[in-house]
């Protein structure tokens, strides 16, 4: 018996080994078998995802070489970026990838040099450009030479020792570039900053007046259709139902709602135009009933990196540009809530981000005012010398409003205040022990209500709706926080006045 | 004492006005630049030096140029405390900002400037393109010649080169002053061909030599000639085409392999075609003589370019007659012996066609032949010729013999 087994286990492990050695050496041969692609010496393979896509504007185009063409001067631009990309990217990570292709020989040498030094001293760089104005000056006959100079390159720039952030910089330089083609590629030869002129840069003339002055009277709320909470420019965006909610907000006395455009949503940097298309619709409806919009950007987007910030400048100037002259619109709102994000991704990056998209914003919109929605009074003075005016959200209870406030208003003295977010889930359930109704939710509003029309403060109450489904996204899958989403609604699912409703209906001639 | 301690204060405060070190937390610690250079030549070791009282710790020195920034660490001596730039810095020309740092608080911040240091003999590097053109006098090669120093820092705007151009027993000389890292010169083009060298200096370096090669330009008219052995239509000669020598405007010889392509058309309207590469300008082709009568107007082309002038050839028949002689029985039909012109068989090769109709004019086979030793021969094979008569027609050399054949049973 145990000499069976014995042989049944020396053959099984003969066969074993055999397989493994025939498959190792088959193995072997298929690698040595590949190589590179001859189509690779085209680079014709390189399917490239846009990573960084600072505001780029040609000026002037006379050179006394050779006239530019546009194909040479898309694939220029490309490179040209490319080699600031693969720059911040070495920067940060004190590795050499990427620079051969961007710098020639004698240029990446340079970077080489940078990079080790910066990495014996334990520092490290994030950085990114936001802005670039190039003009040629030369352009070679034979077509592989270009000297040109890039005007007020907008630049942030991070400097770490270790792991500590040590200092944040910020400026504008102008670069001379000479770039030689070299196998397809459009490489970096020379880099010169030239002397700074600091006068040349006027600021934006801003004229908000107008809106601001409209702030006062906000009555409003936070707007999802019922069957689409936390989606309204999805797959069931149904513009008839748009329709008779902004009728019913306008029936209630209401004049302002606030909406929320998701970044991934949107298409990220590349904003799709279906979507774009969706938003001037949903303003038109606004616009037909009577309602103003205050539009909030970058929901659901949660890495502030300064690797991204190009990427989200191309996506808010797209979504700003194409509705900033839209009749309904009445401010922007760059993010919901941010300070959620300030332990996972630190205050300091949230900050700068924002701090960098409220510039933004504004140089694209002069008109309407711009603010940030913060999650709580306390934190909402953050960037307020920034904002035009400041936006809080309140869920907290209404005897404590007063004091809270008046912390904010004695902190921020000369902002308007506008109370973005409060309201009360009227949810009785297992949950929450059958402790919650509608009864309470009334008196919520009844308190809230009156503290606010004494200090005539604008308010932007949470929820029309009651509603049946409540992304995981949003509150996360724990379905005692899903339930107490649910029942924020004035109207129940099935749009039926809440016992609240009487308390957030005006009428037209307060 | 007093008034001097007033002035004492304002020649502090003045100090650092000029110096524009600026201070933004004076609590926490006096600063002060004591370094009083400003400008820099590239390659020389740069080296700045602050008074620093009443930090608890280190200060930093965040460097910035074109390349990127280092954070470098200070040498105390006293209240004296050394930052050295590390060498890719003091190397790099252009502005180089610097920022001194107190736990993240900038104390202090300036710039130098480094100039690129001008060498007696700088670094050149030339580009030229593109390495040919064509004769005449505009087209251009471009030559761009960059300057740099020792550490490749471009040299200034305005750092004057020397352009030579060399053509046959012509150097022409030019000063040019670099602008946006640049000098540069367009060579243009001659009318003669050759080629054209090139070369620049800069102050002691001189580069290397560049060439471009001048070609010759499109092809003017030309005039073509035919030669032949006979001018009979025999179908065996060749016909060859000449070229004169091919020339452009300027008078230079086309380049070598210029395609002319001789068009023949013949008396019915057809065209035949050969082709001929020039070589030091002239081009030949050749071509068979036809078969029969002919007459053919010949024109060669450089396409795009050029066209010569028409001429004719004609050629005489050199076929006399057909014989034909059939078999006893008529199903063997040999045609020839075919004579040329002098009576001599005519070479092998030449085609012979032959047409079988019934009586009533329906036709049943055609079929083809070559010559060999001046004959042809047909069959009529009785699987496929019932008895009866036939009308066969045989063609060669632009002749038609039309016969009329009894098929016997027994044959």
């Amino acid at each position: 018996m145990n000499k069976t087994l014995y042989r049944i286990f020396l053959i099984a492990s003969f066969l074993g080994m055999n397989a493994l050695l025939i498959s190792g050496i088959s193995a072997m041969l298929s690698y040595l078998n590949t190589g590179a692609d001859r189509t690779s010496m085209l680079h014709l393979e390189l399917a490239t995802e846009e990573v960084y896509l600072p505001q780029l504007t040609w000026g002037n185009m006379d050179n006394p070489g050779r006239p530019m063409e546009k194909q040479t001067l898309g694939e220029l631009e490309k490179d040209y970026l490319g080699a600031w990309h693969v720059r911040n990217v070495a920067y940060e990570k004190n590795d050499r990838f990427g620079i051969d292709d961007y710098y020639t020989d004698s240029a990446r040498i340079r970077l080489y040099e940078q990079i080790d030094l910066n990495q014996k001293n334990g520092n490290w760089y994030k950085g990114t450009t936001l802005a670039h104005h190039p003009e040629l000056d030369f352009y070679s006959q034979d077509g592989t030479m270009v000297v040109f100079t890039d005007h007020d390159v907008e630049q942030y720039k991070e400097v770490y020792e270790n792991e500590t952030l040590l200092f944040r910089k910020k400026d504008t330089a102008t670069y001379q570039v000479m770039l030689l083609l070299e196998d397809g590629f459009w490489r970096i030869r020379h880099l010169k900053e030239l002397e700074r002129n600091q006068t040349k840069k006027e600021p934006i003339k801003t004229d908000k007046k107008r809106f601001l002055a409209q702030l006062d009277s906000i009555k409003g709320l936070n707007y999802y259709p019922q069957d689409a909470p936390w989606d309204t420019f999805g797959k069931k965006f149904d513009s008839l139902r748009l329709h008779n909610d902004f009728a019913r907000i306008s029936q209630m006395g209401l004049n302002t709602i606030r909406i929320f455009i998701q970044y991934e949503d949107f298409g990220g940097a590349q904003v799709s135009p279906e979507k774009i298309a969706l938003l001037q619709k949903t303003m038109d409806l606004a616009e037909a009933n009577g309602i103003k919009v205050i539009v909030t950007l970058f929901d659901f987007y949660g890495d502030y990196d300064v690797s991204n910030w190009t990427l989200t400048q191309r996506h808010a100037e797209s979504v700003v540009l194409a509705i900033k002259t839209h009749p309904a619109l009445l401010a922007w709102d760059i993010k919901n809530e941010p300070d959620l994000d300030f332990n996972s991704r630190k205050k300091d990056r949230v900050v700068s981000w924002l701090d960098m998209m409220l510039e933004k914003v504004a140089q694209w919109d002069q008109k309407h005012p711009v603010t940030i929605g913060w999650s709580n009074p306390e934190v909402a003075s953050e960037l307020a010398h920034k904002v035009d005016f400041v936006s809080f959200h309140y869920y907290r209870l209404p005897e404590d409003f007063a004091t809270a406030y008046s912390g904010l208003r004695a902190a921020v003295p000369n902002k308007k205040l506008v109370l973005q977010e409060y309201g009360l889930s009227s949810y009785d359930g297992i949950w929450n022990a059958y402790t919650g109704s509608e009864a309470d939710q009334a008196e919520y509003y009844k308190t809230m209500q009156a503290a606010l029309r004494e200090k005539r403060i604008p308010f932007l109450f949470w929820g029309l709706y009651d509603f049946k489904n409540i992304p995981t996204s949003v509150v996360g899958r724990l379905p005692w926080r899903k339930a107490y989403q649910k029942y924020f609604g004035v109207l129940d699912k099935k749009g039926r006045p809440k016992q609240a409703y009487e308390h957030l209906t005006f009428p037209a001639s307060e | 004492m007093r008034a001097i301690g007033v002035f004492l204060v304002f020649i502090i405060v003045l100090g650092c006005a000029e110096r524009s070190p600026k201070r933004l937390a004076p609590t926490l610690g006096q600063v002060r630049l004591h370094t009083e250079q400003r400008n820099y030549k590239a390659g020389v070791p740069i080296s700045l030096n602050f008074l620093e009282t009443g930090f608890d710790t280190p200060l930093r020195l965040l460097l910035t140029n074109t390349f990127g920034s280092a954070l470098i660490h200070g040498v105390r001596s006293g209240e004296m405390v050394t930052y050295a730039f590390p060498k890719n810095f003091y190397r790099t020309s252009g502005r180089c900002e610097w920022q001194l740092l107190y736990l993240g608080r900038e104390m202090a911040k300036g710039v130098v400037q480094i100039e690129p240091s001008v060498p007696e003999k700088p670094h050149l590097e030339t580009y030229f393109g593109p390495r040919s053109v064509i004769a005449g006098e505009t087209d251009f090669s471009m030559l761009v010649v960059v300057p740099t120093d020792a550490y490749d820092n471009p040299l200034p705007n305005g750092t004057q080169t020397r352009i030579r151009a060399q053509f046959q027993d012509n150097i022409e000389e030019n000063k040019v002053p670099t602008k946006d890292f640049i000098a540069w010169k367009n060579i243009y083009s001659k009318t003669k061909t050759g080629r054209i060298l090139v070369g620049a200096s800069c102050m002691e370096t001189d580069s290397k030599e560049l060439t471009t090669i001048i070609h010759p330009t499109l092809s003017e008219d030309f005039e073509i000639r035919a030669e032949r052995n006979h001018n009979f239509a025999d179908g065996n000669q060749i016909v060859r085409f000449f070229t004169d020598q091919l020339r452009d405007r300027y008078g230079n010889i086309v380049a070598d392999g210029t395609l002319v392509d001789f068009m023949v058309v013949d008396s019915k309207g057809a065209l035949l075609r050969t082709i001929g590469t020039t070589v030091n300008g002239m081009a030949n082709a050749n071509m068979l003589h036809p078969s029969k009568k002919e007459q053919w107007q010949i024109t060669a082309y450089v396409t795009g370019a050029a066209k010569s002038n028409t001429i004719s050839l004609s050629f005489a028949p050199a076929i006399a007659h057909l014989p034909i002689v059939l078999s006893e029985g008529g199903r063997e039909v040999r045609v020839g012996p075919i004579l040329s012109f002098m009576e001599q068989r005519v070479p092998d090769g030449i085609e012979i066609k032959m047409a079988v109709n019934t009586s009533e004019g329906e036709l049943m086979m055609e079929r083809q032949t070559t010559s060999k030793n001046g004959m042809g021969i047909f069959l009529l094979e009785k699987a496929y010729f019932n008895t009866g008569t036939y009308r066969v027609t045989i063609t060669a050399a632009g002749h038609t013999e039309t016969i009329s054949i009894q098929l016997d049973e027994n044959e």
